[in-house]
């Protein structure tokens, strides 16, 4: 059952997203992030879903992929499309829901918003959809690693979340595990009220938490066996390249935002 | 060249508690093959870990190529000299690739980038995983996982791999797949310290240590040992098969002495003029 899983949301294709540094793509999604408000009217809207689009078309993700990351937005994006229908009050009235008058201008505001929150997910999406658990994870060490002398252990979060991350299958097939282990014994996940239900979870949940500390004990173990003493001294294997076509993907992300700033403000 | 000494050890975890480990002492001299036997609670595990500094002695001394693991200064070459391969290939994978994670004790060893992409290469065609650098451990069988552990020690080059009962979570074949893993580290004059309950392990090393109660009760050249299984059946070990049938052979008078290779044995059978 595990031999599919991806960890992560990573889709390992061949793409150019997908060969770009983990830095570089971190701070093009920070930028967008920014960049993403100053879409205000129909044109700037457009070009931004325009770029959006072409940045999903190239990292050759699957576009299920997208949608499966939006359905958790989708509620809230309705909701704020359906709260700016019904409180903005220009343009013209288009038609009135239960004594409240639904102007044009409502209608469109309500869509920038959508666009721009949609935009945002797509673009957060598109980083964890086409960067893998561990460069990520190298990735924001290396933005933690100026924190270090203010106290923030940049090496040791680093670790942590690839531990994490390396062990979630591990987890999984345990939890699997308990649960096949429980019902033979009798425990039943389905039944009852929330109650009881939540009640037979415990023979689910302290088994796991028990094994989980074992297992954190032997890592531990096998991680000073193996000489692991800490970020001091310490060398990689793995390196961050940051190639000039990342310069390039931080160009093109800034010269998007300076025409969106002009088309706005000019 | 790396000899392991251990002088009157004596070790508890607490004050309360009697001791795990009283008046051993052991050397082990560079390249052998020793297996260390013993019921559960016996001391094995916690000899291993005095070995490699992970504990260190209440009383009496540990040295390793005459360093002693007392001093914290040498805690770090110790336990680079005397690797450890332990029982849960789950729980000692640190990693998220196998390549990654033979880098991982030479990360903390400081190896240089190019010096630790050779290693990397070398260690992993030795126990021949390199055809595997970039799974992930989920993908991987039990065997896999020990194999790669063991190449991520290998790349530490050390002197000793102690194995803590290393494939006792495995199936049969990948059993075997570390056993002749082993055999070719023996080979190449590592010393093997090998913790197991499994006597068919121990029948392929060159001496067999017995603990009993934290004490050394056997220690003997692996063909001496079984010369008297009566040993280990008293103590409730289960022979393999072929010195059950020897064990029959042996108190009928049809055979003088066990022999530890089963070949070498049905040759012998097969070749013999005694009639049965």
């Amino acid at each position: 059952m595990l031999q599919n899983i991806v960890i992560g949301q990573y889709v390992p294709v061949e793409s150019p997203i997908h060969r770009l540094d983990a830095r570089s793509k971190i701070l093009a999604v920070l930028l967008m992030a920014v960049v993403v408000f100053l879409a205000n009217d129909v044109m700037t809207n457009a070009i931004l879903v325009t770029f959006v689009s072409l940045l999903v078309l190239l990292s050759k993700v699957p576009l299920r992929f997208f949608i499966k990351g939006m359905l958790p937005i989708f509620i809230l994006i309705a909701f704020t499309f359906i709260l700016h229908a019904l409180f903005t009050n220009e343009g013209e009235v288009l038609f009135t829901v239960l004594g409240f008058s639904v102007y044009s201008g409502g209608i469109i505001q309500g869509l920038f918003i959508a666009i721009r929150i949609g935009a945002l997910v797509i673009i957060a999406s598109l980083l964890t959809l086409t960067t893998s658990p561990i460069d990520l994870t190298d990735g924001f060490e290396a933005y933690l690693r100026p924190f270090k002398r203010f106290g923030v252990p940049s090496h040791e979060i680093a670790l942590m979340m690839a531990i994490s991350i390396r062990l979630i299958p591990t987890l999984l097939l345990e939890a699997d595990r308990i649960l096949k282990a429980q019902s033979a014994r009798g425990a039943d996940f389905t039944k009852g009220s929330l109650k009881t239900r939540l009640n037979t979870m415990t023979a689910f949940i302290i088994p796991l938490f028990v094994r989980s500390f074992k297992r954190a004990e032997d890592m531990a173990t096998a991680m000073d066996a193996r000489g692991y003493r800490g970020g001091e001294g310490r060398t990689k294997l793995r390196i961050l390249k940051w190639q000039g076509k990342d310069t390039v993907a931080i160009v093109l992300i800034v010269l998007f935002g300076c025409t969106l700033g002009i088309l706005r403000y000019v | 060249m790396s000899t392991i000494e251990c002088k009157n050890v004596f070790f508890k975890y607490t004050d309360e508690q009697d001791w795990i480990i009283q008046d051993l002492s052991i050397t082990i001299k560079q390249g052998e093959w020793v297996s260390i036997l013993g019921t559960n609670g016996s001391g094995k595990s916690t000899l291993a870990r005095l070995i490699n500094a992970l504990l260190t002695p209440t009383s009496g001394a540990v040295t390793v190529a005459g360093k002693s693991t007392d001093d914290e200064g040498e805690i770090w070459n110790i336990r680079q000299k005397a690797g450890m391969v332990f029982q849960n290939p789950d729980h000692q994978f640190v990693a998220a690739t196998v390549r990654d994670d033979i880098a991982f004790g030479l990360e903390n060893a400081g190896v240089a980038r190019d010096e630790m992409l050779k290693r990397i290469a070398s260690a992993s065609e030795r126990v021949g995983v390199d055809d595997l650098l970039f799974a992930e451990p989920h993908r991987l069988s039990g065997g896999q996982k020990q194999r790669a552990a063991i190449a991520g020690v290998l790349a530490l080059q050390p002197d000793i791999m102690i194995f803590d009962e290393a494939t006792a979570m495995l199936d049969p074949k990948g059993r075997k797949e570390v056993m002749a893993t082993m055999k070719q580290l023996h080979e190449r004059g590592i010393t093997i310290l090998m913790i197991t309950h499994e006597l068919e392990e121990a029948l392929e090393s060159d001496r067999v240590v017995f603990m009993e109660h934290g004490k050394i009760i056997n220690d003997s050249k692996a063909e001496e040992f079984f010369q008297k299984p009566e040993f280990l059946v008293e103590r409730d070990f289960h022979l393999p098969y072929f010195l059950q049938v020897q064990k029959h052979l042996v108190e009928n008078g049809f055979q003088t002495n066990y022999l530890l290779d089963e070949d070498e044995w049905v040759k012998s059978l097969c070749t013999s003029n005694s009639r049965m």
